[in-house]
């Protein structure tokens, strides 16, 4: 197995950009960035300054996107369609429906919507880096047959996490442009009365732009720590991506994997 | 000048930015408004029948509850309950032996005023040849006038008391036919061809007679070849009634079958809840309102069975009356139509223009409380439908007509082919406005029936 030659510690150098400097070139030389990470001694700003911010931006579209009563209402229209779902099916009286309806009714309010999504916003920003970076170094250990450091290749993570922050505010403000839950930059938006059940829905809903962007700037920073070709790494991120993306639609959990 | 990089970045930079401008400004300013989901229908023409349905009681058309007229014991009870009997047969003796031992009393007495009257009329006989021989003594002087004048009075005392014993002789036959008419009374024969449907009294029970009592209701004979329902209608659907309209009857004991009937005749007084006689005289045609008791207000109709079945009086029946109906007309479904409160009195195509003129010039008049009446007239709520615009819906007020179990029938307001909202009923009954915008969904039952 390769390993990645060790720069010797003598030969790491402190970050030459400032953190604000990296975060916002990693939009536009995203290779210049991750040179400058490999090169550089490890930096935790590099991967707690974005994910910071993602969570930050994850709050905050969270108590803007559940103070638009058209999205709760539709939040309580498909509760109350899979309660009804039940009462045909037998599993359940009409009865026990609207008492389940109005108890759903009272524990997802929009306060209720707005506290847990914050939380899950901040708690899932940093299972998505951790994540990110063990399924790269992995793929670098298995598949590019190169070991790169773990907190190197979370670094990159970190900074890649910044076109996700932008896919998050242009996701809110879709949101609440066109009224809707799942108004993402992708395929969907071709799609009048997006179904969360109906699998080819789900796979256009994947096709976010702001996630092929991410998958190319991780193949980009990959391919700096490693020193392996662009494009060998682009295929592995990619092939990954989306195999996991066809095993969350049908699995069931198709809304994850948008 | 700027490195090819610099400017690279400068572009990207500029690119993201305007795009979160653009986005974040169309977000600010476009309108907000929830989108509520819906079901749609087109408006369509059916056939309508509105039905009146209520509930009461299968009774015989005729029955005959027989009373005594004179009271005393029951010696013969020859029938039994649930048998036929015909016109004529004997169904009931009461003790004859006392209007028997009256009877003989009184054919002495009238026998005795034969005798009297006999004896009346040999004194008369005695009395008149006395005077006429004494009559001429008198004429020829041979007789003084104050004794003629005894002879005379006592002819005419002998003809008053033969008069009187005439008439005692009438009396007494008088009392003869009472007493006889009595001791008859005491055979009852059933007065037509029935079924003993009741039978109250048992052999060697006394019982009173109808002469100066109730009388005791020993049983009842119905004719059960022609049997009629008797239901129970408010008094907000009884207006709806009139003879001779058809009627479909489901009675309890005969769940498979349905019957025929024909509506005969509609109570003039209502009976409210607490008379509860079905086929009492007093109880269907008395004018003594019970608007007073408790609970519903409700009118007694009767239905004619036009079948025959072997139907027992007292069998629960449900019955449901075509009172009007409507073909070809325009309709739609119950739940779709709701009441809002419009800002403008709505306006009909069927609406009569000289009531408008007349409206109008009640308003010129400073007639104050005509005008608080027309302003009270436009809070209240009306009829409307909500019509599909594109996205949007508009409140449409519609006039009403008849209706069975599932459609409205619309007389004004919509046209055919209009798609209008039909669930759900929580949209309808209250988040749908004039102007709101939907999104049309699928209800649930088409969950498991999809359609292609």
């Amino acid at each position: 197995m390769e390993t990645s030659p060790p720069i010797p510690d003598s030969d790491l150098k402190p970050t030459q950009t400032t953190l604000w400097s990296r975060l916002l070139n990693v939009f536009a030389a995203p290779g210049d960035v991750f040179e400058e990470v490999k090169d550089s001694a490890p930096t935790a700003a590099n991967w707690l300054a974005p994910t910071l911010i993602f969570a930050l931006v994850g709050v905050i579209s969270s108590f803007v996107i559940f103070s638009q009563p058209a999205i709760v209402q539709q939040i309580h229209e498909k509760q109350q369609k899979a309660f009804d779902q039940q009462v045909s099916a037998g599993k359940m009286t009409q009865a026990q429906a609207d008492q389940a309806m109005a108890m759903t009714e009272k524990f997802t309010g929009p306060g209720t919507l707005k506290i847990f999504g914050a939380v899950g916003a901040v708690f899932g920003s940093f299972i998505r880096l951790f994540w990110w970076a063990f399924i790269l170094w992995l793929l670098s250990l298995l598949l590019l047959k190169v070991k790169i450091p773990f907190l190197k290749v979370t670094e990159v993570v970190g900074l890649a996490t910044m076109i996700s922050v932008l896919g998050a505010i242009v996701t809110v403000l879709m949101t609440v442009i066109f009224g809707k839950l799942g108004a993402t930059p992708s395929l969907a938006l071709a799609i009048g009365n997006f179904d969360s059940k109906n699998k080819i829905h789900l796979l256009l809903g994947a096709a976010n732009m702001f996630s092929f962007w991410q998958i190319g700037v991780f193949a980009c920073g990959l391919a700096r720590l490693a020193g392996a070709p662009f494009t060998k790494t682009l295929l592995v991120i990619a092939l990954y991506w989306i195999a996991i993306t066809l095993l969350f639609i049908f699995i069931g959990f198709g809304q994850m994997a948008m | 000048m700027l490195s090819l990089k610099k400017r690279r970045k400068f572009l990207i930079f500029s690119i993201i930015a305007v795009a979160l401008v653009a986005l974040l400004l169309v977000a600010i300013l476009k309108k907000k408004e929830p989108v509520i989901t819906v079901q749609t229908e087109k408006v369509a023409r059916r056939n309508i029948t509105e039905l009146v349905v209520a509930s009461g009681k299968i009774q015989p058309v005729k029955e005959v509850h027989i009373s005594p007229e004179v009271s005393g014991e029951i010696i013969a009870l020859p029938v039994k309950e649930g048998q036929f009997v015909k016109k004529g047969d004997l169904i009931l003796k009461i003790n004859p032996d006392v209007y028997i031992a009256a009877l003989n009393q009184v054919k002495a007495g009238y026998e005795s005023s034969l005798a009297a009257k006999d004896s009346a009329t040999a004194s008369l006989e005695k009395a008149d040849a006395d005077y006429k021989r004494n009559l001429e003594l008198f004429n020829h002087n041979l007789l003084s006038g104050s004794d003629f004048i005894g002879f005379k009075v006592a002819r005419d005392v002998a003809k008053a008391q033969l008069e009187s014993a005439v008439d005692q002789v009438d009396v007494a036959k008088a009392a003869v036919d009472s007493a006889q008419d009595s001791l008859d009374k005491t055979t009852i024969i059933s007065p037509l061809d029935g079924t003993i449907t009741k039978l109250n009294s048992q052999l060697g029970e006394r019982v009173l007679g109808t002469v100066q009592n109730a009388g005791t209701d020993i049983m009842t004979i119905s004719d059960l070849n022609e049997m009629e329902a008797r239901v129970d209608i408010g008094e907000m659907d009884v207006v709806l009634i009139q003879s001779g309209q058809k009627s479909r009857l489901e009675v309890d004991s005969f769940k498979d079958r349905k019957f025929n009937g024909v509506v005969t005749d509609i109570a003039n007084s209502s009976e409210g809840l607490d008379s509860g006689s079905y086929g009492s005289a007093a109880a269907y045609s008395s004018s003594s309102s019970s608007s007073g008791s408790q609970g519903a207000t409700q009118f007694q109709v009767r239905i004619r069975v036009t079948e025959k079945e072997f139907f027992r009086p007292g069998m629960s029946v449900t019955a449901e009356i075509e009172t009007r109906s409507s073909t070809n007309a325009l309709a739609v479904p119950i739940a779709c139509v709701t009441t809002r409160v419009l800002k403008e009195k709505p306006k009909f195509a069927s609406d009569d223009p000289t009531k408008t003129n007349s409206v109008s010039s009640a308003a010129n008049t400073t007639n104050v409380a005509k005008a608080d009446k027309k302003s009270n007239e436009l809070q209240k709520p009306v009829e409307v439908v909500f019509v599909v615009n594109g996205d949007h819906v508009k409140t449409v007020p519609v006039k009403i007509g008849i209706s069975d179990d599932n459609y409205w029938e619309i007389t004004d307001g919509l046209h055919e082919g209009d798609e209008i909202v039909t669930g759900s009923y929580r949209a309808i009954s209250r988040d749908l406005d004039d102007g709101k915008k939907i999104h049309k969904g699928i209800v649930s039952a088409e969950v498991e029936n999809p359609q292609p």
